[in-house]
């Protein structure tokens, strides 16, 4: 055939064109093919390098493997130091100077979560579409704003360099750039950078005080002010103030009753993005007395609201706090068996693998500390030491403010304050991103603080996370304290985020102190609305230290922090509304009663058992409420099966029962049925913030208000309809019982008994990565919002119990015992990825290794080396 | 591509088991040394060999398979978690979590340039002398 086409004269040039064009397409796809394969194009990473068998991703692999005893060179170490290893991979290090030690951690943490180290100082310093490409740009931009990294500088600069906390840092650093040295000379980087080809810059002390900042951001940070103002734009302000008043209308258990003093207010620090615009001046004595007419929410304000709550909504999940869920409690004296103290810590963050915590003992001649420490951060955050123990739970006080700035298009870059026209300072910053152009963004920043959006009004926010916060020395002195008066002085200089802070000690004594900035608005503003940008809002002063809320040595033997409010109505200070997050107070509730109604003295075990209760203290109020409602009411049959479910029922959120499908069903219809039509006829913006906005059983305020008109005022108007038709609480009850038996009946099926709840509500752990497959669960389990052992984030709960710790502290010394849903190692390949999930979720904890003593047969020898990148012998 | 279908010389089936082994080994070596591209300049070296097409693209997806599947393999008998890491690997990516198709991802980079490569090879020399 083809010595006859080579005879046809007329084919030859076809075919010259067909091999011609044969040739052409060839070498395009072989350019194209190299081009993509080894270099990339848009987001897609160089594939050829990244997938390389012997290089690239693969070497991953070596990060999964079984960690074993061996020598290693690390340099910048001053004597060897000793890390040994339990056989879930908990690390106890022993160092012969404070430096190995904070050194020795920094090696530590890199080489089991440098890739989380990574991430964590990315998404602070708005360097997430350097790495992930456009669809990071929100977070990026929003984080320049706000101005964690400017914060982190700040507090560098601040910090004496002959400090501790400077110190510290400092080692740290040296240790996280150690292993990143070691890590790129043997060229088997975590997964995470070897794929995309992205790898970490030197770690630096900023990076730390980052990671600080964005622990801060997620903790402290609140858009609610704006939810405010479109609340107050739909509903009206009087009904936005009686539905989300400023003290909650349910009783709550705070854990400081008072008497309250009330110093004059302390300045705020220096440096503080807010600035003082005269002697402090005294604030409201009574939450939301003296207040002073003020216009409604303008339409201007409103869009620059929803402008800026659709920012939020765009950045990754749990960057913003969204669920106030901690539990730490203590007992002392003759509350406890054996006298003595006891103290647990649950901390509910999002559950993520890796964790947020790597648990580590450390000891040093100026340390002996264990519990859990953050990858990024030097010190232990919760834990003991030979004579205390303390824990840590959210105080979610308000500390957001947002200002309208008043500005003029004839004046660009200027705004009004203090009775003059000021120039806005500016700040520039270049964001690399992958697979598109660079963005350039440009930051204003006023007195008040960084101007977040200029869509219908000027508005900028001052943030107490951004006051620079010496938290880093504060909280390594706690670690050294040996006494309440030593851990309240470290407290003294610590800002934000404001937590209560729980104490035990070997003396037998308790206490809790919450501190941080309480900020203080003018007399007659509004600090739950954005505010007056011309000066007579401005941050006058914070709470004194020694007015703060705190408690000490209990007459009751006992004391509990789970997020609620800590003080009274008579506080004579602004802390935040009842829409603050102020939890409704039913988990310390159900701490108060299993503390104070023991049969006999408390242990560890009857500790233990109130961390995993899943009693739900508001089914406990309500239910019985409800089956008054209900009876004599006509009933369909499988209305009338429930009935001696809920009968039986011991509010126990637990994963086998049916009646905690029906409670959870009915509460969540029961409070659409109250509110959600006040909502329609009012035309609330839900869809601008969701979780802000709408109504739902995550509305705290709107549960609190339920709760306390079912139990005391079931003929409140709100249970009457907007068009006037009256409906008392029993009738809007049988209303959404027998809405929510027909839901499950349609989604469940089958006999109401098998409505377990597991077969709605499931806990799911997703990889901080991202990546589907890579987390765990979702899996069937117990619990809700309202229970100790919370589960937060829908009826697929991604948020609870971080870390579980219980403390027992006498003149025998101190033990501990721990355990957090997740592993030691980020690398989803090693046996310590997600090993102590089992035992996170059955209950079970583990000694906290001692320290100064081996945590186990593994160990790791870190001798002194020279040279950059020694590594592994 | 109806280059690559056109009559070749048959060469002999020892001399390409050889080749192909060889080229295997070849792969294992360079995948070590990160050099990720091996397989398309053997892909070009297969598309001039004196082979029909079929077999020049054979040769080229088994000692991909071989060299590449050999790489990935002999860390694993040292006890590297090969298969996690595949299945971590491929969720990274996006993919289905499954070492398989971890596994199946990296080959299909390898087989993929020695089939672009053996084409252009054969494009760029069409017919000659040592193929008739």
């Amino acid at each position: 055939m083809r010595a006859r086409q080579l005879r046809i004269g007329p084919k030859r040039p076809r075919r010259r064109f067909r091999r011609a064009v044969n040739l052409a397409a060839a070498l395009v796809v072989s350019v194209v093919l190299l081009g993509i394969l080894g270099f990339g194009y848009g987001t897609t990473p160089a594939l050829g390098p990244a997938l390389d068998p012997g290089r690239g991703a693969w070497t991953s692999a070596a990060g999964g493997e079984p960690a074993r005893s061996e020598t290693l060179g690390v340099k910048g170490l001053q004597h060897p130091v000793t890390v040994t290893f339990t056989s879930h991979g908990v690390a106890a290090v022993s160092a012969a100077t404070d430096h190995d030690m904070f050194l020795a951690l920094g090696y530590v943490h890199a080489e089991f979560r440098l890739s989380e180290m990574d991430e964590a100082r990315r998404l602070g310093e708005g360097r997430l579409a350097q790495l992930g490409g456009p669809s990071d740009l929100p977070s990026d931009e929003f984080e320049l704003r706000l101005g964690l990294l400017r914060t982190a500088q700040q507090e560098w600069a601040q910090m004496p360099k002959a400090s501790l906390a400077a110190q510290a840092l400092t080692a740290y650093a040296q240790g996280v750039n150690d292993d990143i040295a070691q890590v790129r000379a043997s060229g088997q980087w975590p997964a995470v950078f070897s794929l995309p080809g992205v790898y970490p810059a030197p770690w630096t002390p900023v990076d730390s005080l980052v990671i600080q900042g964005v622990l801060t951001q997620e903790l402290d940070f609140t858009s609610i002010p704006l939810d405010y103002a479109l609340l107050e734009r739909s509903l009206g302000a009087a009904r936005t103030m009686a539905w989300f008043p400023v003290i909650a209308k349910n009783a709550q258990t705070p854990y400081d009753p008072g008497p309250y003093a009330k110093p004059a207010l302390t300045p705020i620090a220096p440096g503080a993005a807010s600035t003082m615009t005269g002697p402090p001046a005294v604030a409201s004595s009574t939450p939301g007395a003296g207040t002073t007419a003020r216009p409604a929410v303008t339409g201007p304000q409103a869009e620059a609201a929803w402008t800026l709550l659709a920012q939020l909504s765009q950045l990754p999940a749990g960057q913003l706090h969204e669920y106030p869920d901690s539990n730490a409690w203590a007992a002392n004296g003759p509350a406890v068996a054996g006298g003595g103290a006891l103290l647990a810590g649950d901390p509910h963050l999002p559950q993520t693998l890796p964790s947020v915590w790597y648990e580590v003992a450390l000891s040093a001649p100026g340390f002996d500390v264990a519990g859990v420490s953050v990858p990024g951060l030097p010190g232990i955050l919760i834990g003991h030491n030979a004579r205390i123990a303390w824990s840590l739970t959210d105080t979610q006080n308000q500390a957001t403010m947002f200002y309208d700035e008043r500005t003029l298009r004839s004046r660009p870059g200027q705004y009004y304050w203090d009775g003059k026209w000021r120039k806005m300072q500016v700040v520039h910053y270049t964001i690399p991103v992958r697979g598109a152009a660079t963005r350039h963004l440009t930051v204003d920043l006023t007195v008040h603080g960084p101007v977040m959006t200029q869509a219908g009004q000027t508005t900028s926010v001052d943030w107490m996370g951004n006051v620079p916060s010496p938290d880093l020395q504060a909280m390594l002195k706690v670690n050294q304290a040996a006494s309440f008066s030593q851990f309240k002085a470290a407290l003294a200089t610590w800002y934000a985020p404001t937590q209560n802070f729980v104490y035990a000690d070997a003396n037998g004594n308790i206490g809790a102190i919450s501190a941080g900035y309480y900020p203080q608005v003018g007399v007659g503003c509004q600090p739950w609305l954005p505010m007056s940008g011309t000066g007579r809002c401005d941050v006058t002063g914070v709470i004194p230290y020694a007015a703060e809320p705190q408690a000490y040595d209990p007459p009751g033997h006992v004391l509990a922090t789970a997020n609620q409010r800590p003080v009274t109505a008579a506080y004579p200070w602004f802390i935040g509304t009842s829409a603050n997050f102020f939890d409704p107070g039913y988990r310390a509730a159900t701490i108060y009663a299993a503390l104070r109604g023991r049969s006999a003295p408390l242990t560890t075990a009857a500790f233990a058992a109130v961390q995993t209760s899943l009693t739900d203290q508001l089914a406990a109020r309500i239910v019985p409420k409800l089956l008054t409602a209900l009876d004599g009411a006509s009933l369909s049959s499988s209305e009338r099966a429930e009935l001696p479910l809920l009968a039986n029922w011991n509010a126990t959120m637990a994963e086998n029962s049916a009646a905690a499908s029906v409670w959870w069903t009915f509460w969540g219809d029961y409070v659409a049925d109250v509110f959600q039509p006040w909502w329609n006829q009012a035309k609330v913006p839900v869809r601008k913030d969701l979780a802000g906005l709408a109504v739902s059983v995550g509305q705290f305020s709107l549960v609190e208000d339920l709760e306390a008109w079912t139990l005391g005022d079931p003929a409140n108007p709100a249970f009457s309809l907007p068009s006037g038709q009256p409906r008392t609480a029993a009738q809007v009850m049988r209303k959404a019982f027998a809405t929510a038996v027909t839901h499950l009946a349609a989604t469940l099926g089958g006999a109401p008994s098998s409505w377990t709840w597991g077969r709605l509500h499931t806990r799911e752990f997703p990889a901080v990565s991202g990546a589907d497959g890579l987390g765990y669960g979702p899996r069937p389990a117990g619990g809700d919002l309202f229970t100790p052992d919370a589960a937060d984030g829908g009826l697929t709960a991604t948020t609870g119990p971080s870390w579980r710790m219980i403390v027992s502290l006498s003149g025998a010394g101190v033990s501990a015992e721990g355990v957090y849903p997740g592993g030691q190692s980020e690398n989803p390949a090693s046996p310590w990825y997600d090993d102590l999930v089992p035992l996170w979720w059955d209950g079970r904890y583990l000694p906290v290794p001692v320290p100064g003593r081996a945590a186990g047969s593994l160990t790791w020898t870190l001798t002194i080396t020279q040279t950059e990148a020694a590594g592994h012998d | 591509m109806t280059d690559l279908d056109g009559p070749r010389r048959p060469g002999s089936a020892l001399a390409w088991l050889a080749a192909g082994a060889v080229t295997a080994v070849i792969l294992a070596f360079g995948a070590a040394l990160g050099l990720w591209f091996l397989p398309f300049v053997a892909g070009i070296a297969a598309g001039i060999a004196p082979w029909r097409a079929r077999r020049a693209l054979a040769l080229v997806v088994l000692a991909v398979a071989a060299g590449w599947g050999a790489a990935l393999w002999w860390p694993a008998l040292f006890g590297a978690p090969a298969g996690a890491t595949a299945r971590v690997l491929a969720a990274l990516a996006g993919l289905p979590p499954h070492a398989a198709v971890g596994v199946a991802a990296t080959l299909l980079v390898g087989v993929l340039q020695g089939l672009v490569a053996v084409w252009l090879a054969r494009a760029v020399t069409p017919g000659v002398s040592w193929r008739r």
